[in-house]
C-alpha cells in the first residue's frame, strides 16, 4: 500500500475513508470475517435485520503487520502528531445459532479505497492502487466465470477442466461425494445441478443425509442434453438437472455421486474472456502507471493467458479471427486458413473436416467444408448447418446490391502434398466495399484448420501464387503439379435471381409452340415445338454461380385467388456444361408447370422463364411469376 | 445500378396509356433489355424506369416491389413516365372469384362418359 498520505487517514474520522454496510453472510459458528485492511477498532459498527438493528454478538481481533505500523509511525512523524488508536483487521461473530443471516459492517479504514473519487478529481485518482484494484476484480470475474470451477478448494479462481469423456467410463471424471449445502428451488420444485456439468444417469447415486435416494420415487433426472447423449459411445443418456419429488428439509446435505461428462467450456466464455482482456489492455493503455511493453508481464496477465492457452490446447476451440477484406464484383481470392504438416510425422493428412462460422454485414453461416485430395469428383464439400442472410421479402431490392456470398476452395501441390494445404475465400459484393469477415475455427479436437491471424491490414488478393504452410510456393501457372479443388459456394437462404410481376400465361406462348394446323390424322410431325422461353435479366453478382454448384431453382407463384405465395423447389434439374434447366409443376389439379432455364455465356448469365399452364389458371389469368431462387450444393433445404 | 423494366403489350398507343402486362428487376451494368419479338414481330415493349423514380399521387416514392406487387394498378404513359397507381396498393392484384365454367385441366382429363371405352 502507498506511503501517499492523501492515500492514509490517521484520524479515523475521515469520510472518504469509511466504509459503509458491508455484507457478509454468517452460516456457523465463531465464524471470523476478515477485513483484509487496517480497520479503526473504535468506529466498527455491526448491523442486522431488516429493518437494521444494532448487532453486538461479536469480537474484534487480528494482528496487524509491522509494514502498515511503520507506514504508520512514519506518517505521523511527518504530521508531527502521536498515534494511539486501536487497530484491528478481523471480526470473530459468535451469535449464529443455527439459521443463516446477513450482518452489515461499517467502519473507518486506514487507507483510502483506491478506486473511489476524490472531492478534487472528475474520476478515480490514476495510481498503482487503481490498476491492481481493477486486475483483482478482473481476476474475481476470470475465475468464478468457467463453467466447471473445482467446488473442492476454498479459492473460486482454480478450475478443474475434467475432460471430455464420450465413453462414460473414465475414472477420473467420477465425482465422489459432492455435497449440496444449498439446493435450488424454482417453482416449488428443488433442484440440483452438479458442479461438473452432465452426468451420465447410470451412475448417478443421490443421498440425502445418510438416506439412498431412490429415482422417480424421490427424484429424477431431467434436461437431456441430447448433443451428448448423440456422441456418447456408452449405453447411457447425459442428463443435466436433478429434480426432487419430496421436499427437502432446509439445511439438510444433498451428496452426489457420478459420472460427469467433462470438457464443456463455451466458446464464448473464450471470447468474453479475451473481450475482457482486450478491454482493459486498451483501458489501461490511456493511463501512463502502466505501459504496454510491460503489461504482458504482469503476473495477472500471464495467468490469463496461460489459463487461455490451456483451454485452446485442450478443447482446439479457437477465438474468432476479423479480417478485412477488399469485396468487389469479381472475385478476389484470399488465404485464409492452412493445414500444416503433423509437427512429429512431417505428414498432412489427404482428407480431414472443417467446421467454421463466418460472420459479415447482414450474413452469418455456419458451415462445414470437408475435403478429400484424393477424391475424383468434388475435393472440397460444405454442408451449411445454419445461415442467416438478407432475404428479398426481408430487404427488398436493397438485397440484391447488399448481399455477400462467401465461396471457397483450397489449393496444394500435388507433387508434394506434405507442404501442407491452404484454404481460400472470396466473397463477391455488387458494389466494391471493404468489409469485416468475422470467422471462427469451430471444429473442436476434429478441426486440422488453423485460421490465419489478421494482419490489421486488407487480406492480400491471390492472383497466381501463394506460400505453402512449409513455406514452398503454390503457382497457379504449373497446373501440373498445383492443384486447385472445386470451389463451394455458401449462400444463404437461397441466392435470388429473378425478381418480377410475369403472369405465366404470358410464359406459355414462348414455351411452347402448338401446330393447330397439321392434319390431325397425321402423327408424324409433333403437335407441339418447345422454344427457349422469355428472356429476362439474370440478378447475379460477379460470378457467383457456378453452375455445377446449382442443387435446385426455387420457384415463387402467387395465385391471386387465394392471395398467397406458392413456394416450389424444382424436382428435376437438368445440368450441361453451361445451362441448368429445372422446372417443378405448382398446381397440380390445372397441369401448371413453371421452368428455369439459366444458361453461362463467358463472364454473362441468360436466364429464360417458361410455364405451361392449364386452360382453367390460363384464362382466369390466375398466376403470377414472383421470384426465382438458386439452391447450392450443401445449402439447408429451403422452402 | 438496379432499374425497373416493365413489358407493355404491343405497340403503344401516341398521347395515351397503355396496361403494364409484367414488370421485372434488372441490373443495367449486366443485362441490356429488349423488346420480346416472336416471328418477327415485336411482342411486348420492354420500357425501362430508375427503381426509386416511381411515385404516388402525392409524389411520394413508392417501394419497388408495392408496384411489383400491383402492376395492374399502374399505367405506362406514353411520355416514359409511369401514372401514380389508382385504388389500395396492398391487396397482390388479388382476384375475386375464378371463372368456374372453365374445368380444370385433369377434370376435363376426366370427363369420359363410359369407361367401358377405355
Amino acid at each position: 500500500m502507498s506511503t501517499d498520505l492523501t492515500m492514509m487517514d490517521l484520524t479515523g474520522e475521515n469520510p472518504l475513508f469509511k466504509r459503509t454496510l458491508i455484507p457478509f453472510r454468517i452460516y456457523k459458528a465463531n465464524q471470523i470475517i476478515e477485513l483484509r485492511e487496517p480497520v479503526f477498532s473504535a468506529s466498527v459498527v455491526v448491523q442486522s435485520g431488516n429493518p437494521l438493528t444494532t448487532y453486538t454478538n461479536f469480537t474484534k481481533g487480528g494482528t496487524i503487520d509491522d509494514t502498515t505500523t511503520s507506514k504508520i509511525r512514519y506518517a505521523a512523524s511527518e504530521a508531527g502528531i502521536t498515534f494511539s488508536a486501536a487497530l484491528i483487521n478481523r471480526l470473530t461473530v459468535t451469535g449464529y445459532t443455527g439459521t443463516e443471516f446477513t450482518i452489515y459492517v461499517t467502519y473507518q479504514s486506514l487507507y483510502r479505497d483506491p478506486a473511489s473519487i476524490s472531492g478534487s478529481s472528475i474520476g478515480p485518482d490514476y495510481s498503482p492502487e487503481l490498476m491492481m484494484s481493477v486486475l483483482n476484480k478482473l481476476s474475481f470475474l476470470q475465475g468464478v466465470l468457467p463453467p466447471i470451477p473445482d467446488i473442492t478448494v476454498e479459492e473460486t479462481t482454480a478450475i478443474n477442466v475434467l475432460e471430455e469423456d464420450i465413453t462414460g467410463t473414465n475414472p477420473d471424471n467420477y465425482i465422489k461425494d459432492e455435497i449440496h449445502l444449498q439446493v435450488n428451488t424454482l417453482v416449488n420444485r428443488s433442484v440440483v445441478r452438479p458442479a461438473h456439468g452432465s452426468f451420465y444417469k447410470k451412475d448417478l447415486l443421490v443421498k440425502l443425509g445418510e438416506v439412498t435416494l431412490v429415482e422417480n420415487v424421490d427424484y429424477k433426472v431431467v434436461g437431456i442434453n441430447l448433443g451428448k447423449t448423440r456422441v456418447t459411445t456408452s449405453n447411457d443418456s447425459v442428463y443435466d438437472y436433478i429434480v426432487f419429488t419430496k421436499a427437502i428439509t432446509t439445511g439438510t446435505a444433498v451428496t452426489l455421486n457420478y459420472r460427469a461428462f467433462g470438457g464443456m467450456v463455451c466458446p464464448i466464455t473464450m471470447n468474453q474472456t479475451r473481450a475482457l482482456l482486450k478491454n482493459i489492455i486498451e483501458y489501461i493503455k490511456l493511463g501512463n502507471f502502466v505501459t504496454a511493453d510491460n503489461l504482458k508481464d504482469q503476473p495477472i496477465i500471464v495467468y490469463i493467458l496461460d489459463r487461455l492457452r490451456l483451454i485452446e490446447d485442450m478443447l482446439n476451440i479457437s477465438a474468432p479471427v476479423t479480417y478485412l477484406y477488399s469485396s468487389k464484383p469479381t472475385d478476389t481470392w484470399v488465404d485464409i486458413a492452412h493445414i500444416a504438416p503433423d509437427g512429429i510425422t512431417g505428414l498432412v493428412d489427404t482428407r480431414g473436416v472443417g467446421h467454421i462460422r463466418i460472420r459479415t454485414e447482414k450474413y452469418f453461416a455456419e458451415v462445414k467444408l470437408n475435403y478429400d485430395l484424393d477424391s475424383t469428383d468434388r475435393v472440397l464439400t460444405s454442408h451449411t448447418i445454419s445461415s442467416w442472410a438478407t432475404t428479398v421479402e426481408q430487404d427488398s431490392v436493397a438485397h440484391i446490391t447488399n448481399r455477400v456470398c462467401p465461396k471457397f476452395r483450397i489449393v496444394w501441390n500435388t507433387n508434394s502434398v506434405n507442404s501442407g494445404i491452404v484454404l481460400q475465400m472470396s466473397i463477391t459484393r455488387s458494389a466494391a466495399k471493404n468489409i469485416y469477415v468475422e470467422m471462427q475455427n469451430y471444429g473442436g479436437a476434429f478441426s486440422n484448420w488453423t485460421l490465419l491471424q489478421s494482419t490489421g491490414a486488407a487480406l492480400t488478393p491471390i492472383t497466381t501464387t501463394t506460400t505453402l504452410p512449409d513455406n514452398t510456393v503454390w503457382d497457379s501457372s504449373i497446373p501440373e503439379t498445383s492443384a486447385m479443388s472445386n470451389t463451394v459456394i455458401v449462400s444463404g437462404k437461397g441466392y435470388t435471381v429473378f425478381i418480377g410481376n410475369m403472369p405465366v400465361h404470358l410464359l406459355d406462348q414462348h414455351t411452347y409452340n402448338y401446330d393447330l394446323t397439321g392434319d390431325p390424322q397425321d402423327n408424324s410431325n409433333p403437335i407441339l415445338t418447345k422454344l427457349g422461353g422469355l428472356p429476362v435479366a439474370s440478378l447475379i453478382t460477379g460470378t457467383d454461380v457456378i453452375m455445377s454448384e446449382i442443387e435446385a431453382l426455387v420457384f415463387k407463384v402467387y395465385d391471386r385467388y387465394t392471395g398467397t405465395m406458392i413456394s416450389k423447389i424444382s424436382d428435376n434439374l437438368s445440368l450441361t456444361e453451361d445451362t441448368v434447366k429445372a422446372s417443378v409443376m405448382y398446381f397440380d389439379q390445372d397441369m401448371c408447370a413453371v421452368e428455369g432455364i439459366i444458361t453461362k455465356t463467358g463472364a454473362a448469365y441468360n436466364l429464360s422463364v417458361g410455364a405451361t399452364t392449364g386452360t382453367h389458371s390460363s384464362i382466369n389469368e390466375r398466376f403470377n411469376l414472383r421470384q426465382i431462387d438458386i439452391l447450392f450444393k450443401g445449402a439447408i433445404a429451403h422452402a | 445500378m438496379l432499374k425497373l423494366g416493365i413489358y407493355v403489350d404491343g405497340l403503344s398507343i401516341p398521347g395515351g396509356t397503355t396496361d403494364i402486362r409484367a414488370a421485372i428487376i434488372f441490373d443495367d451494368s449486366t443485362y441490356t433489355p429488349s423488346n420480346v419479338i416472336i416471328d418477327g414481330t415485336t411482342r411486348y415493349n420492354l420500357y425501362t424506369r430508375g427503381l426509386y423514380l416511381i411515385k404516388d399521387g402525392d409524389g411520394n416514392i413508392i417501394d419497388p416491389m408495392y408496384l411489383l406487387n400491383n402492376i395492374d394498378k399502374f399505367k405506362y404513359v406514353n411520355d416514359g413516365s409511369i401514372s401514380p397507381p389508382t385504388g389500395s396498393l396492398d391487396d397482390n392484384m388479388k382476384l375475386d372469384e375464378l371463372d368456374e365454367t372453365i374445368p380444370l385441366t385433369f377434370i376435363r382429363a376426366n370427363t369420359v362418359n363410359n369407361f367401358g371405352i377405355l
